[in-house]
């Protein structure tokens, strides 16, 4: 008899996206993804930077600086654009990649990913960990998360669009598409759909 | 172009819209010349499928001609003739190797939608709701078919659209759920619903070496239908009491396999389905699972019950008791049509299958809304309908 007696005991963890004890506004966002392909095809595609606008929807561009730092631009809340530059902290290739931005940038976050081949050559399995900490506090933490542009939020859908862009070479769309007389409501719940 | 919208409850209307256009390197633009009405887009006319917004283009059975490829498109040309499988499949995923298309793990741009409803996404769908992608179907002058390599399949000139056209949903799912049966010879299967998918899941059942099936229905054209094209023996759950039919046909032991041809807006009678009515109109329930019951309930020990019907979200008072203590398998799924589409074409060829036969109306795509009317209320003797964009 399976009978889970701890559900509701305690408090539980949700591994994906927590907030960090200690330092106020410091939190902690893990996602991982499968990906049909080897673990070198993906490291490469990670490795080259400057192509992360393509699956990152918030990332308007990656420029790099040299063989370690890039720099980063970015739209945030109300059309303002941020902009910090990032530093390869480790580089294991075909296995992991880490990184942090540089320090006293507008924006604070640092991690890694992980290119693990799955079992019985099944693709890749590919792990993001990542600490971040949103500015303008309480505040604009919640602004952030309401506009979709909390990181933890943001990387499943980015992981979701790197693994189509890998596998299929295009990423899975329908803006543009024919339909009929749009309600108002119609029009905001298609922006919010498709993420 | 011309298209049928969704607008509401009972609501579809006929509009003029933007002709579709590439928007990714696989699609292609297909020109529709035949495009059919499924009984699982009742369930969107009547509002049971969440996530529809006005506007949306209705259809996911169609085929036409290529008017247009995308760059990367290299196996479909300008001009061929194909029928375009209904769930949209990438090719390239772990689903899409399995041959699980209809699980495709990347045609899905609302992934996460799917995720919250199901647990995890399936693969996205033409004209099938916002959780299926929100993907622009085909009951239309023309459509975007994303992945264009994979799916459409082309269809040589000599057969008809009426013969080939069910290939896109239909015919494979019909043909995937007798499969899943497991069928030995000698074996007798039930199957609730003879409307299309039924008749076809009775013309499989025998083809895969059943020795008799049971079609179960109330409409008497539909069992017409089952009993003289398909050669079923039928059952009017109306005048008979199913599960003692069932059981007297069978020596007491219940049919080997169970077919669920009619999914989350199941007709019955009794206690159990006023109960069902009410909560499914209060939303309290979003599928009635009737059918799914009684099949779960009949089946013999040990049998296989196999739903192709289709279920949206979470149902009450499903037998699970019966399920595991008589040793039963659930086998399910949207069809991977993708799978099914050239063996049943050859199929076809050879004449075991004449798909055309279960067409009861031929109307223009204007007259669309009056076709979900009849269709719904099964009025003029409705069974299948055929809409052509071009008028004829």
């Amino acid at each position: 008899m399976a009978l889970d007696l701890r559900a509701g005991a305690g408090r539980r963890r949700t591994l994906s996206s927590e907030t960090l004890p200690g330092l106020a506004g410091r939190r902690r966002a893990r996602k991982s993804i499968a990906v049909n392909r080897p673990a070198e095809e993906c490291y490469r595609f990670w490795r080259n930077v400057e192509s992360f606008p393509s699956f990152m929807q918030h990332i308007d561009e990656v420029r790099v600086i040299d063989e370690r730092r890039s720099h980063w631009c970015a739209s945030a809340l109300a059309g303002r654009r941020v902009e910090w530059d990032a530093e390869i902290t480790d580089d294991q290739p075909n296995r992991l990649i880490a990184w942090r931005t540089a320090a006293g940038s507008q924006a604070d976050n640092a991690g890694r990913v992980c290119f693990t081949p799955a079992p019985a050559g099944k693709g890749t399995m590919i792990e993001v960990d990542m600490e971040y900490r949103l500015p303008a506090g309480t505040a604009g933490a919640m602004a952030a998360t309401l506009f979709g542009l909390e990181p933890a939020q943001q990387l499943e859908g980015d992981l979701r669009r790197f693994k189509q862009l890998v596998e299929t070479g295009e990423i899975t769309t329908t803006r543009g598409q024919a339909h009929g007389p749009r309600t108002l409501k119609a029009r905001l719940f298609n922006k919010e759909a498709e993420q | 172009m011309r298209a049928n919208c969704w607008h509401g409850v009972g609501d579809v209307r006929v509009e003029q819209v933007p002709d579709p256009v590439i928007l990714n390197r696989g699609d292609a633009i297909v020109r529709i010349t035949s495009t059919a009405i499924c009984g699982s887009d009742l369930h969107l006319y009547d509002g049971y499928v969440p996530a529809m917004e006005e506007g949306d283009i209705l259809g996911h059975e169609f085929m036409g001609e290529v008017v247009e490829v995308g760059a990367g498109v290299n196996r479909l040309k300008v001009g061929d003739r194909v029928v375009v499988p209904f769930p949209i499949a990438c090719g390239r995923c772990f689903a899409c190797e399995q041959k699980m298309f209809s699980l495709c793990e990347n045609s899905n741009p609302n992934a996460r939608l799917a995720e919250r409803m199901w647990g995890h996404s399936p693969a996205g769908i033409f004209g099938y709701s916002h959780l299926t992608g929100g993907y622009a179907g085909g009951q239309a002058e023309y459509a975007r078919v994303p992945y264009a390599d994979i799916g459409p399949l082309v269809v040589p000139p000599e057969l008809p659209d009426d013969k080939v056209l069910f290939l896109s949903d239909i015919l494979p799912t019909g043909y995937m759920a007798a499969e899943a049966c497991g069928i030995v010879p000698g074996d007798v299967v039930a199957v609730w619903g003879c409307g299309p998918v039924g008749q076809f899941a009775i013309q499989s059942a025998y083809l895969l070496g059943a020795e008799r099936v049971i079609g179960i229905d109330r409409f008497p054209e539909r069992l017409a239908m089952a009993r003289d094209l398909s050669k079923a023996e039928v059952l009017n759950y109306e005048e008979v009491d199913i599960a003692d039919a069932l059981r007297q046909m069978t020596g007491g032991r219940g049919p080997d396999a169970c077919i669920d041809a009619v999914g989350m807006e199941a007709h019955g009678i009794g206690l159990a389905y006023a109960y069902d009515r009410i909560k499914h109109a209060l939303r309290l329930e979003s599928d009635r699972p009737t059918a799914l019951r009684e099949a779960l309930m009949t089946c013999r020990n040990g049998g296989v019950v196999s739903v192709p019907g289709v279920y949206g979200g979470v149902s009450d008072k499903i037998p699970l008791g019966s399920v595991m203590n008589r040793s039963l398998t659930i086998r399910t799924g949207q069809t991977h049509v993708q799978r099914y589409m050239q063996p049943l074409l050859e199929r076809i060829q050879k004449g075991e299958f004449d798909p055309s036969a279960i067409i009861t109306h031929h109307m223009r795509l204007d007259d669309a809304p009056h076709a979900y009317h009849i269709f719904k209320r099964k009025q003029e003797q409705c069974v299948k309908v055929v809409l052509h964009p071009d008028g004829h």
